[in-house]
């Protein structure tokens, strides 16, 4: 299963997804929103990814592992 | 008057989490009746509860940055209330509690200033001022507002001090 999790005012706004035929739906709603997300400049970073390995920006959905933050566009403050 | 009625009738309407419950708007020529019934499609301001939103929204964001930080920078998190971030090829910032200016680079006390477009809790904006700054520094550098040590307030002031305590601190121990 895995995670995407969209910062807002809230805190975040999860969607959890799988591969399975199940979830198809799911998966489908989940890239269309971090395709139109990333479109309007926000950033996505692969986060807690165990081993050890470090945060990582990620652009491409099928690359999305456990854990990912969404972003929403950064402006000078 | 009557010209401006229907600007007021659409004011009315508007969610305004910051007006009064039962806030009362005078026009002169719709009576009181009239008055009474625009008035009650004022959403009731529960400020109770728009605070209990905010400290759950704050929690929330809180947990997820404490699971995405790491041991070191969660200990100095919960210490300091504070964390240092390394950018590659930039050095190292410490991303401070507020919501402007929170971004301190110690060698050349500068402080950035970088938020999101929309309103996130507090922690939400630290969590995602250190993704962006160890992961894609550009990006951050690219939009952050500077302000140099010249023009820095009392607090950083104050946080600029301990820095130099410490590094006197750390370099009398080396000469010893």
């Amino acid at each position: 299963m895995k995670t995407l999790r969209i910062l807002d005012s809230s805190g975040d706004r999860v969607f959890s997804f799988d591969e399975s035929a199940a979830g198809l739906r799911a998966r489908g709603e989940a890239e269309a929103l971090f395709t139109r997300m990333l479109s309007h400049g926000a950033t996505a970073f692969k986060v807690n990814r165990g081993d050890g390995k470090p945060d990582e920006k990620v652009t491409d959905f099928s690359a999305l592992e456990n854990e990912t933050i969404v972003v929403p566009r950064v402006v000078g403050g | 008057m009557q010209a401006l009625e229907p600007l007021v009738r659409w004011w009315r309407g508007v969610w305004r989490p910051w007006s009064l419950r039962g806030e009362r708007w005078p026009i002169a020529e719709g009576g009181a009746g009239e008055e009474a019934a625009a008035n009650a499609g004022l959403p009731p301001t529960d400020w109770a509860g728009v605070e209990a939103l905010s400290r759950a929204s704050e929690a929330r964001a809180r947990n997820l940055l404490c699971r995405t930080l790491s041991a070191s920078q969660l200990q100095e998190l919960q210490t300091h209330g504070c964390f240092a971030v390394e950018a590659p090829g930039r050095g190292r910032f410490y991303i401070l509690p507020q919501t402007s200016f929170n971004v301190f680079h110690p060698q050349t006390g500068n402080l950035y200033c970088c938020n999101t477009e929309i309103f996130v809790p507090l922690s939400d904006l630290m969590l995602a001022q250190k993704l962006v700054l160890e992961n894609d520094p550009d990006r951050f550098f690219a939009v952050a507002n500077c302000r140099p040590k010249l023009f820095a307030g009392p607090c950083e002031q104050q946080l600029r001090r301990a820095f130099d305590r410490e590094e006197e601190r750390l370099g009398r121990h080396r000469c010893v």
